[in-house]
Parts: C-alpha cells; sequence; structure tokens
C-alpha cells in the first residue's frame, strides 16, 4: 500500500524532494526550509490515503489544507518564489513516483488519484494564501509609503519647509520606493522616475 | 509623542507637528515606554501599529494598565486594515494615508480634552 511506502521510505523520500529543490534555479532551499513543508505533507498525504484505503472512497483532507496555507507562509517569510512554491509540491509527487518505480512498488489507481487530489489541494491553498500575504505586505508597503509622500508634499507646497531640504529628498525617495514597488505589483499603474517627473 | 518605526514618516510628522507643539519621537513601542519612564507623560500620543520590539496594540495595553499613563490620549496611525480598535479606548484612529490636517485637527481635540 502507498500509505506503508510513505511511511518506510519517509528519509529517501525527503531526501530526494530535497535534491529536486536544489537543483532548481533561484534561491536554494536550505536543509530546514524542505523539512518544514515535505515531512508534514508526507505524513497528511499518508493519513489520506489511509482513510482512502479504508473507505475506498476519497475523503477530504482539511489536514492537508491547513499545513498548506502555513506553508505557503512560511515560503514567502523565507523569501521563495510562488514558483518555487508550486514546483515544491511537484518535487514530492516525482519524488514519490520515482522511488515508487525505482523498487517497482505498485500505485494503484485510487491511491493515484488520491496523491493527486492531495497535491492539487496543498498547491491551491499554499498558492492562495502566499499570494493574500504577499498583497497585504506589498498594500501595506503602499499605504506607509503614500502616507509619507502625502505629508512631505503638504509641508512643501504649504511652504512650512523649503524646496532645497529634507523634506523635499524625502518625497523624492518615497516616490522612488513607490515606483520600485510598482514594479512588483503587476495591477498598479506605473509611476514615473521621480527624478524626471518632478 | 510620535511613536513611528517610519523614519520617513517619524521625521515628517516631527517636523510638521514642531512649530506649535514640543515633539519626541519614538521609533518603537519599547522605546516609547523607555522615554514615558523618564519623561512627564504626553498631552498626546500618536502610536503606529505594526512596530519591532513591541507593536502598537503592546503599548496600548500597557498604557491602560498604568496608572499615570492611562489618561494619555492616543491617536492610532496605521496602514493596517481591519485592526480592532474600540477595547483600547483610544482617542482617535487614522488610516494611512492621512491628511495633515486630519492629524492636526485630531492633536487640537486632544489637547483640549486632556487640558480641559
Amino acid at each position: 500500500m502507498l500509505h506503508d511506502f510513505l511511511e518506510e521510505h519517509r528519509q529517501d523520500l525527503i531526501a530526494r524532494t530535497e535534491a529536486k529543490a536544489k537543483a532548481r534555479p533561484g534561491r536554494k532551499a536550505t536543509q530546514e526550509d524542505v523539512r518544514h513543508g515535505v515531512p508534514l505533507f508526507l505524513t497528511q498525504l499518508g493519513a489520506a490515503l489511509r482513510a482512502q484505503a479504508a473507505t475506498q472512497t476519497p475523503v477530504p483532507n482539511r489536514d492537508i489544507s491547513a499545513g498548506a496555507v502555513s506553508h505557503g507562509q512560511e515560503m514567502l517569510r523565507i523569501g521563495f518564489t510562488l514558483s518555487q512554491v508550486v514546483h515544491g509540491y511537484g518535487d514530492v509527487c516525482q519524488a514519490v513516483t520515482e522511488l515508487a518505480g525505482d523498487l517497482d512498488v505498485p500505485i494503484t489507481v485510487h491511491e493515484f488519484h488520491t496523491l493527486n487530489r492531495a497535491l492539487d489541494d496543498a498547491i491551491a491553498d499554499s498558492v492562495t494564501e502566499y499570494a493574500r500575504q504577499r498583497d497585504s505586505s506589498l498594500g501595506f508597503q503602499q499605504r506607509e509609503l503614500i502616507c509619507a509622500a502625502i505629508l512631505a508634499w503638504q509641508m512643501l507646497t504649504r511652504g512650512i519647509v523649503g524646496t532645497g531640504g529634507n523634506t523635499a529628498a524625502l518625497l523624492t525617495r518615497s516616490l522612488e520606493s513607490l515606483r520600485k514597488l510598482s514594479t512588483l505589483t503587476g495591477d498598479m499603474a506605473p509611476i514615473p522616475d521621480p527624478g524626471s517627473a518632478i | 509623542m510620535v511613536v513611528e518605526d517610519n523614519p520617513d514618516i517619524r521625521e515628517v510628522l516631527q517636523l510638521a507637528l514642531s512649530d506649535r507643539y514640543s515633539v519626541t519621537t519614538a521609533c518603537n513601542g519599547q522605546e516609547a515606554l523607555d522615554l514615558l519612564e523618564t519623561h512627564s507623560p504626553p498631552d498626546v500620543m500618536i502610536l503606529d501599529m505594526m512596530m519591532p520590539v513591541l507593536n502598537g496594540l503592546e503599548v496600548l495595553q500597557r498604557l491602560r494598565k498604568h496608572a499615570l499613563w492611562a489618561r494619555i490620549p492616543v491617536i492610532v496611525a496605521t496602514a493596517s486594515t481591519g485592526l480592532r480598535l474600540e477595547d483600547f479606548g483610544t482617542f482617535g484612529l487614522l488610516r494611512k494615508p492621512f491628511a495633515l490636517d486630519n492629524l492636526q485637527r485630531l492633536i487640537e481635540r486632544a489637547v483640549e480634552h486632556r487640558t480641559g
């Protein structure tokens, strides 16, 4: 049974997943990074497979969703890209099917369905959470920068401070940061270079 | 007292308010509490929420438990959304970005409230 296989070869599966993540371009996963998400997912996948074997029907697994949400948050916090989040789950799937193939361990159609469903759920939940947190963080930064820019602008236009001093530099800096931020968020109108616009 | 971790906002608020008020600044909640320990309580505190070391909510909780500090009118200035501040008895809430006029009006009312 696939759930026994996952338990028996857990360390090998984790090592294979880690090797696949490291082979990919971009920020390299540390042992700590990989061990955070993969072992938990393998445990939850094993539970889903066990439940499916007992009932012979796909069982919705809320633990997988909760684990994937935490994983999405964690991946954003430590600086991984959205692509790495998705590929990370793909690595687990490949590690499982490759090792099963190497050892001639059969995977039934039902087990494969459960594996695919677990991966779909995990990817959907982790990606959704990653994007939600990222957008929230970018929105926060935007509001802070706009606030600094508005206050500086009001000081300048009311003549509270001169146009050649620190406040003017602060306004330029805020607009420059907003411009950089706008290049990160595709849904924001591009802000011109403050050096050329003012 | 302006408690704000964003150095640009802190600087511009200090500059904007210093023609009418004596302004002290702190870059996080802990620094604000340290200043309160050694100085007279301010007439009004402008408090950011998301700050390192000690955040705004923790500052509010500490203020409310303190005999002297509990009466300081606090104007929360935050870029966070969805915060519920009703339980902390804040004097006012400004969502960033805000205009200088709105802040100045709130400060005037807070100072009147404090001295009245």
